[in-house]
């Protein structure tokens, strides 16, 4: 075999000229100006948005609904945080400072109904009602909104405080900020439609002689739950770092043994298998610690990578409610993570769950080119 | 029937839009950033390091005038990330009028499991002990001038259950035991329950006792033999008595 006489001495680097520097670093910059729009402004089909209100909707339901018997003690100011209590509060900040309190007392239409418990109960009742209506889609750029508000009461009382109340208000959120503005660009609204929102958000909404339109509005407020989600995972990996027991892998063995539960007799029937039992705690423990920190990896990855964001969502719902008997937190982030499912993949779950069997064999083709259409422009993004 | 091209946004909705984006995730970050973390090991002890200067010129403002409003106030270090924390039940014991008394423990377990959870989060909170600084020198008081007192956990004779009491500093002054008191919030938060509670119940007063034990270290798998007691020992604090 011949070989060129330059092969095995090392080769002089050959130095870009400055202007070639130049068009290379003028030309990241493009790229990363182009990528920046093509990520929050690329319009979607707004399937994807649909199933993350009702998903989004129906968890609000089930959140607020196990109140129903203890409104007054949740959200009246006769409640577990009284009148009184929060003028304790006031004083407290002004004499130590806001910081003293773990929560920011913040607003809520309760506040409003001071200590009448019927306006209580009617304010409770109607925020359920909004979150149903939202759910079905219903006037949705209203019901976005109040249900935004209704949220942001139910949660106010710092005394009931859960912290994945926060995870709802993020989604509710920007489902608002999406349905104020879906439909206001791509189409030529009513002035009714422009103001209570578009009929095609509607839940039984079959379509008609319309077509789903792409929608900027989709698109932006599924990135923004993208974005959000991704940091509030790497966050909480990054303190739970903090803490000694991440580090020897036995953070699980608190709270699967609580004190006032765990007995002497427990402890020393656990001593005999100690060895594997800590060495399949701490596995499991890294694992998720693993998985939360690579989580901005895979989670905008389609394919096999939707085995391990959903269902690292779906082992964490059930970790959270079996080791930690904490609800709420296993929905919320399952939700956040569905927010990263592409609109052909959604489109896709959506005729598994509903098929469309008054559809039209027009509408079928249609459905297929579009979804080969933007299967094709995920492919080369 | 096709799906219609949508019709592009102009550069200046971009630009615009961009800029609030950009905003919103710069606030998000510097409020992540913020978070007290620790404590770390320093030469002067165990201490909780600063947030860095530029997230929290950053978050001075976007707190105050913008997150606050939306009710973006958490930062994302969730309390069940730290697996140590103590287990805490309380109850509460009414007394009406005629002075009998009703003994109501929290959470409930005849409640749902949602009412049981917000419980076991009220329960949680009034665990927030701060240690009292002791006094290093000699306090040296103006004539007729008493000393100032704190509020504090103290343990009475004859009884294991701790109570709240005005301590005079003086007390503290070369003191080696580490006292404890309760947070300013967990006060606030008992008083209020047990006026809620009286009254729901048309009691006359009310008194909540908080029980807990420190977490179980896994170490304990490793010890032949019995338990040292004091991995069960249990801790009860009285806020003492609060009428409606």
């Amino acid at each position: 075999m011949k070989t060129s006489p330059s092969q095995g001495k090392p080769q002089p680097v050959a130095k870009p000229a400055a202007g070639e520097t130049k068009t290379a670093a003028a030309r990241s910059a493009h790229g990363l100006l182009r990528g920046w729009m093509d990520f929050w402004f690329t319009a979607i089909s707004p399937t994807g948005l649909h199933g993350l209100r009702v998903l989004t909707g129906l968890l609000l339901i089930a959140w607020a609904l196990p109140f129903a018997d203890q409104i007054d003690a949740t959200f009246s100011l006769r409640g577990w945080m009284d009148a009184e209590a929060y003028r304790e509060a006031s004083r407290q900040v002004s004499r130590l400072g806001e910081e003293t309190l773990p929560v920011p007392i913040g607003w809520s239409l309760f506040y409003l109904a001071g200590d009448d418990p019927g306006m209580v109960r009617v304010l409770y009742w109607s925020g359920i009602g909004v979150f149903a209506l939202f759910t079905l889609g219903f006037a949705s750029r209203i019901t976005g909104i109040l249900s935004w508000v209704m949220v942001q009461s139910l949660m106010a009382n710092p005394a009931t405080r859960f912290e994945a109340e926060y995870l709802v208000s993020i989604l509710a959120f920007y489902l608002m900020i999406g349905y104020v503005y879906y439909g206001q660009w791509n189409s030529q609204p009513s002035l009714a439609a422009r103001l209570i929102g578009p009929r095609d958000a509607w839940l039984f909404w079959r379509g008609g002689q319309d077509s789903p339109r792409l929608s900027y509005a989709a698109n932006l407020t599924i990135r923004f739950i993208q974005v959000h989600f991704a940091l509030i995972v790497v966050t909480s990996a990054f303190h739970k770092l903090q803490f000694g027991a991440w580090w020897s892998g036995v953070a699980f063995w608190y709270p699967m043994h609580a004190p006032l539960a765990t007995t002497e007799n427990d402890i020393h029937a656990l001593a005999a298998g100690r060895d594997s039992y800590l060495f399949f705690l701490s596995l499991a423990q890294y694992l998720v610690l693993a998985w939360q920190l690579t989580f901005p990896f895979f989670a905008w990855r389609t394919g096999k990578w939707r085995y391990l964001l959903l269902g690292g969502g779906v082992l964490g719902w059930i970790g959270s409610v079996y080791i930690y008997r904490m609800p709420l937190f296993g929905p919320a982030f399952l939700i956040g993570f569905l927010s990263y499912l592409t609109p052909a993949e959604w489109e896709w779950l959506r005729d598994r769950i509903i098929p469309r069997t008054s559809a039209t064999e027009g509408d079928r083709q249609s459905r297929k080119s579009n979804l080969e259409i933007r299967n094709k422009r995920e492919k080369s993004d | 029937m096709s799906t219609p091209t949508p019709r592009p946004l102009p550069p200046a909705i971009k630009i615009a839009a961009s800029a609030l984006i950009l905003f919103h995730l710069t606030a998000l970050v510097a409020l992540a950033l913020t978070a007290p973390s620790g404590p770390w090991p320093t030469q002067f002890g165990a201490s909780t390091a600063l947030p860095p200067p530029f997230a929290l010129a950053v978050n001075e403002f976007t707190f105050q005038h913008y997150l606050r409003h939306l009710n973006m106030t958490h930062n994302y270090h969730f309390q069940s990330n730290n697996p140590e924390a103590p287990a805490v039940e309380f109850e509460v014991k009414l007394k009406d009028k005629l002075g009998s008394v009703t003994t109501l423990k929290f959470p409930d377990p005849s409640a749902s499991f949602w009412v049981r959870h917000r419980q076991q989060l009220l329960a949680q909170a009034l665990a927030d002990d701060t240690p009292v600084e002791s006094r290093l020198g000699q306090i040296v008081l103006p004539k007729g001038k008493k000393a100032p007192t704190i509020l504090a956990w103290k343990g009475v004779e004859g009884s294991s259950i701790l109570r709240l009491e005005q301590i005079s500093e003086l007390e503290l002054t070369g003191n080696n035991r580490q006292m404890m008191r309760p947070s300013e919030w967990s006060l606030i938060l008992a008083r209020a329950y047990v006026r809620h509670l009286c009254r729901q119940r048309g009691a006359d007063s009310g008194e909540l006792l908080r029980r807990h034990r420190n977490a179980i270290h896994p170490t304990v798998l490793f010890m032949e033999g019995p338990l040292p007691p004091e991995t069960f020992e249990e801790r009860v604090s009285n806020f003492g008595e609060v009428r409606p």
